[in-house]
């Protein structure tokens, strides 16, 4: 294969000449027209440079040869005065920029300050004006208040003139009726006058018959004693025992029922009535702060008002006649003091202050010695002739009633702390204390001095037996019920019976030998009509113990037969309102009763 | 001999790289329009004998586009690409001939003395004046891309009956231009050496594309295959140009031309890639290893001078 060997030699010989000779050389120059066009931009790039520069260089001359004139040192010494000027201008500004930043740094200060107080202004505002809108919402709330009661009152006012129209009216026809009433009182009394004058004459009548009885019967006796002093005597004891006589019998006998009116006792309500031991007086004390003295005209049956006694501060609570003497009269009231007064000059006798309270019962123990209990919780026994306290009893609890035991001044007394107190008359001591369930309300002892009732809150009434000083008898009942704290409850004169008023309208009747009820007086009218209304209840036997007598709340006054139990008068239509105080006359031919609306009423038998 | 222990392959790597180098100079009508003070050099470019000039003419036409920057924009002006032509000694010179053909056929034909002395061969330049008369505008390189090809297919046809250029993928295509462009000489024969292999139970082509060129004639091509049946042997370079020779002067005389050619292959010089191989060498091997990459055999034949 020679010929590819030729070709191959030729190839190669062809390639030597053709490339490899030139291929150095073409890149070489190649680079080289390279570098020359780069140079080339550099070069024109930095003729333009060039001309720019010369361009400046030829407007700088050209400034610079309006400065020209000046040789160089001027120019110097102007650029240095330029520079010093320059160099002071700007001193000034920093000076001026310090100042500048002094007052910039005063007035922010000030700007702060007027913002705070800006601030709290504002804060002010807002607390005003929410106040404002709170007022405002008050005042409307106000002002519908106001127009509401307005409207009310104006309601109101239309009504109370109406009313007034309507009273005007009831008030016109009142005084008709009042008139008519009065008409027809008069014509009332003018009968009953008339019927007392024809009973007046009767009974006068039946006096002289029995006078003339009695003048038979003693011109007969007379012929047996043939004395003549004791005929004055016998008349006194033949008035008192006709006396007894007459209301003995004409309790017997005489159904028939008298009563006075004991009109304008006082204001208001009547607490006290009391009889004076000879029965001719009759005294009675309410909150009108006097006391009224009535005499009972025997033998006409006519009541008057003596006098009146006044002196008190305060409601009348408890009357006493001195029994001794018979001419003192002892008042204890609300004012915490107790008055004594002369009957035969009306004249106050004696003011015996002293108590810190109420004083709730005055007993005289003798004509100089009166013991008084209070709600101050003391016990006071008053001389008369030193016209002072002697003794102060220390109770402890308040006393609601007192009765006095002997003359020398031991007393006996019930207290709110269920305690009967007995006191010595020598000290100041308590001699014996009984203690009962409840508080005791009333005391009542016999005229031997014996035995002593006592009502007490617990529904109970206890005998105590004084010489042993313990309880003897307990009176009870299922339906007996004490109202309150001042409850009377009474032993009959001759100890056979106790007597209290229950709340619920019946008289309770114990026998004192065996301890049992003896009778409730709440049959018939007793039961709707007999009502204890009020703590100054009394309910009282009669010293014969033949009846027995409350007052009720309806202003009437009950009488109950003590043996049958059966009521046996309701002396009603007298009182208006509720009968505070019962009382027998002692002789027992008269009820004297005090109700509440200033009225006394004394009803003979 | 020496047994030349020479592989084929060094054969085609040494053509593949075969050099010229090429000097571009402006040509003064050209120069005179320059727009700067300095007159551009010549550039100087070692090209592939292979390539063709459309490859480089983007190169050219910047680098003298910098000398006429003020003028480019004027439309009076005929300075533009599309005016680009290139001139060796007043000869415009073709766009789709390869640059080794170029040479080989005006270069050695128009000196007496030997080839060496014309390197670097010196190109003109010109940018206005555009030889519409005697060249083609397509300057651009997808119209050279379509010339490779179409000579491709007509080469495929001539040997395998286009065969095998016809089963092969576009981007075979594709990377056969791209790889002579890019000078990538691997990349060109793994597809190359399927369109040298043989079809037909044949162990040659059928018949072998070659270009005899003689100047100033049209080439000559015929149809001529590269084993003797009847024979029983390999023809020859010899073979090859008696036969076209022959066959040329035969339709020239058929046609009445003035000018015969004159047949005898002793007045000639055969220049193939700028070598001038045995006559003896076997066709078949020279197409297949001595073609040029669009798979054609360009023959020079370069009278002799008289000395």
């Amino acid at each position: 294969m020679e010929w590819k060997q030729k070709i191959f030699n030729q190839l190669q010989e062809r390639n030597r000449q053709e490339r490899d000779v030139y291929a150095e050389i073409v890149k070489h120059y190649n680079r080289l027209t390279e570098n020359y066009s780069t140079i080339l931009v550099r070069c024109t790039d930095q003729e333009r440079d060039i001309l720019t520069l010369r361009q400046e260089n030829t407007d700088l001359q050209k400034n610079s040869v309006s400065v020209a004139g000046l040789p160089v040192n001027d120019k110097i010494k102007t650029l240095e005065n330029d520079y010093m000027k320059a160099k002071d201008e700007i001193l000034t500004l920093l000076r001026e920029r310090g100042d500048m930043t002094k007052e910039v740094i005063s007035l922010s200060r000030l700007v702060k300050e007027r913002d705070e107080k800006l601030y709290s202004e504002q804060n002010r505002n807002q607390i005003l004006t929410k106040e404002n809108v709170s007022l405002r919402q008050r005042l409307e709330s106000a002002e519908d208040q106001l127009s509401a009661l307005k409207k009310v009152n104006e309601t109101i006012h239309d009504e109370f003139q109406a009313l007034q129209l309507a009273y005007t009216q009831l008030e016109e026809r009142q005084k008709e009726l009042d008139a008519t009433i009065a008409v027809l009182r008069q014509r009332m009394t003018e009968k009953i006058e008339k019927k007392c004058n024809a009973l007046d004459e009767e009974v006068k009548l039946h006096e002289k018959r029995m006078e003339e009885d009695v003048k038979r019967k003693l011109e007969e006796a007379k012929s047996d004693f043939m004395t003549s002093t004791l005929s004055n005597l016998m008349t006194s004891t033949t008035a008192s025992i006709t006396h007894l006589r007459n209301a003995n019998q004409d309790g017997k006998s005489n159904g028939s029922v008298f009563k006075k009116n004991l009109d304008d006792c006082g204001d208001n309500e009547l607490h006290a009535i009391q009889f004076h031991p000879s029965g001719s007086l009759i005294a009675t004390g309410g909150s009108d702060r006097k006391i009224h003295i009535w005499e009972l005209n025997a033998h006409n049956n006519q009541v008057q008002q003596v006098y009146v006694l006044t002196g008190n501060n305060s409601t009348v609570t408890a009357i006493d006649f001195d029994n001794e003497n018979a001419n003192l009269i002892l008042g204890c009231s609300e004012d915490f003091a107790c008055r004594v007064w002369g009957l035969g000059d009306q004249r106050l006798r004696h003011t015996l202050t002293g108590h810190g309270a109420k004083v709730f019962c005055a007993k005289f123990v003798t004509a100089t010695l009166i013991a008084s209990g209070s709600q101050d919780r003391t016990l006071k026994l008053w001389d008369l002739q030193n016209r002072q306290c002697v003794r102060t009893l220390f109770a402890g609890s308040k006393c609601h009633d007192l009765v006095a035991h002997d003359a020398s001044g031991s007393l006996i007394s019930g207290h709110f702390d269920k305690k009967i107190r007995f006191w010595d008359a020598r000290n100041d001591s308590t001699k014996c204390e009984l203690q009962l369930q409840a508080a005791v309300t009333s005391l009542s002892i016999n005229r031997e001095k014996q035995l002593l009732l006592a009502c007490s809150r617990d529904d109970t009434l206890k005998l105590i037996e004084l010489r042993e000083n313990r309880v003897i008898q307990t009176f009870s009942h299922d339906d007996f019920k004490v109202a309150s704290d001042t409850i009377k409850a009474v032993l009959s004169p001759d100890c056979a019976y106790a007597c209290a008023g229950g709340n619920d309208g019946s008289v309770f009747i114990w026998n004192t030998t065996n301890g049992k009820i003896e009778k409730v007086l709440n049959k018939e009218h007793s039961h709707d009509d007999f009502k204890v209304a009020s703590d100054t209840i009394k309910a009282v036997l009669s010293p014969d113990c033949a009846y027995a007598c409350a007052g009720g709340n309806d202003g009437s006054v009950f009488i109950w037969n003590t043996t049958n139990g059966k009521i046996e008068k309701v002396l009603n239509k007298e009182h208006s309102s509720i009968v505070n105080a019962v009382a027998w006359h002692p002789e027992g031919r008269f009820i004297a009763s005090c109700e509440k609306q200033r009225r006394a009423i004394l009803w003979g038998e | 001999m020496s047994t030349s222990s020479i592989d084929d392959k060094d054969i085609t790597r040494e053509l593949w790289q075969s050099r010229l180098p090429i000097c571009f100079i402006l040509s003064d009508e050209d120069m005179s329009k320059v727009n700067r003070s300095e007159s551009p050099e010549p550039l100087y470019l070692m090209l592939s004998r292979h390539s063709y000039f459309p490859c480089i003419i983007e190169k050219i036409f910047r680098y003298y586009s910098t000398y006429y920057k003020g003028n480019l924009n004027d439309q009076t002006n005929s300075i533009n690409l599309n005016n680009l032509w290139l001139e060796y000694e007043s000869i415009p010179l073709k766009w789709h001939y390869p640059i080794g053909l170029l040479y080989d056929l005006y270069t050695s034909s128009l000196s007496s003395s030997s080839s060496v002395s014309h390197l670097p061969w010196q190109i003109i330049v010109h940018l206005s004046k555009f030889p519409e008369n005697e060249l083609i505008r397509f300057p651009d390189i997808e119209s050279i891309e379509a010339h490779y090809m179409t000579t491709l297919k007509e080469a495929d046809a001539l040997k395998h009956k286009g065969q095998i250029i016809g089963d092969m993928q576009k981007r075979d295509h594709k990377q056969l231009w791209n790889s002579l462009l890019q000078d990538k000489y691997e990349a060109f024969w793994n597809i190359n050496i399927k369109l040298m292999s043989y079809t037909d139970n044949l162990q040659y082509f059928r018949y072998i594309p070659f270009r005899i060129y003689i100047l100033d004639k049209p080439f000559m091509q015929k149809l001529f295959s590269p084993y003797d049946i009847e024979q029983n042997k390999w023809m020859t370079l010899y073979d090859l140009l008696q036969y076209t020779l022959n066959h040329e002067v035969q339709c020239e005389k058929l046609a009445n031309e003035k000018k015969i050619l004159n047949n005898n292959i002793e007045n000639y010089r055969v220049i193939i890639h700028g070598v001038q191989p045995p006559l003896h060498s076997p066709i078949q091997w020279l197409s297949e290893y001595f073609s040029y990459p669009d798979n054609f055999l360009h023959i020079c034949l370069i009278e002799n001078q008289m000395r």
